[in-house]
């Protein structure tokens, strides 16, 4: 069997939660990736808003995008969410930002913002989806 | 032989469909895998986690396999340092491993391959 989040591309059912997380700081992108994986989530790491574009092009698409604000290369988190809305309404997006970055995103743009440094994302991210899953 | 040591494998690579099929297969296997997606990336990580085996495509973003190499050499690290050049050869480093891992391996890594070149086609 293939993994999951890349099969899903292919039509296969899907089994857990599928989450992007673009991140240019190694060791929170690391840390936030963990964490995720320990709730038995599929997650796929980039490290720019640019590497995340290219990889949401090749149809793979996922449930959660978890995106810094401030990344290098031509796409930034804000320009990344915007492709991602307008492109995959159904993903839920999720920037990371510190609290002056915050101030200033479109709260149409995204589901939820969390304020950096952050290393508990997975506890806060599963938050999220088991309200989501109650709304439903 | 199977044994109960879960090995932590860092696989170097700044092709991120690769990277992360190869990362998710050998976690499927049972390493722990850390995911770097560069040279600086791959520093980082040797700094401050115990790594016992890396996979590293030869040409990344922003450096070389070689250069890695060469890093861990300089501090006489016991890490093992597989270069690789193609994402057949990487899938097939990949296989290797999984065939010495804690866990079955899950399919063949040719698999990879296919999966891979498969959803490239999609752009």
């Amino acid at each position: 069997m293939l993994p999951a989040f890349f099969s899903a591309a292919a039509g296969a059912e899907k089994a857990v939660t599928r989450v992007l997380i673009a991140e240019d700081e190694f060791l929170l992108r690391l840390d936030a990736a963990e964490s995720m994986r320990r709730l038995g989530w599929e997650v796929v790491e980039v490290s720019s808003g640019d590497e995340a574009m290219e990889l949401l092009r090749y149809s793979v698409t996922f449930d959660i995008l978890l995106t810094d604000i401030d990344m290098p290369g031509q796409a930034d988190g804000l320009d990344l969410a915007r492709y991602v809305r307008s492109t995959y309404p159904e993903m839920k997006i999720v920037i990371m930002a510190d609290e002056s970055e915050a101030a200033l995103i479109d709260p149409q743009l995204l589901e939820l913002v969390i304020a950096k440094p952050i290393w508990n994302v997975g506890e806060i991210l599963a938050k999220l989806v088991e309200a989501e899953r109650n709304e439903d | 032989m199977k044994t109960d040591d879960a090995e932590t494998i860092l696989v170097a690579s700044s092709d991120t469909l690769q990277r992360s099929m190869i990362a998710k297969y050998l976690r499927e296997c049972g390493y722990s895998v850390i995911e770097a997606t560069g040279f600086e990336d791959a520093k980082i990580a040797i700094g401050h986690y115990q790594v016992d085996v890396v996979v590293s495509d030869t040409e990344m973003q922003d450096g070389t396999g070689f250069d890695l190499s060469t890093h861990i050499r300089s501090r006489h690290l016991p890490i093992e340092v597989i270069l690789t050049q193609s994402l057949v050869k990487t899938a097939q480093v990949a296989g290797d491993l999984c065939e010495q891992g804690p866990l079955e391996q899950p399919y063949h890594p040719q698999r990879l391959v296919d999966e891979i070149k498969r959803l490239r086609a999609f752009r």
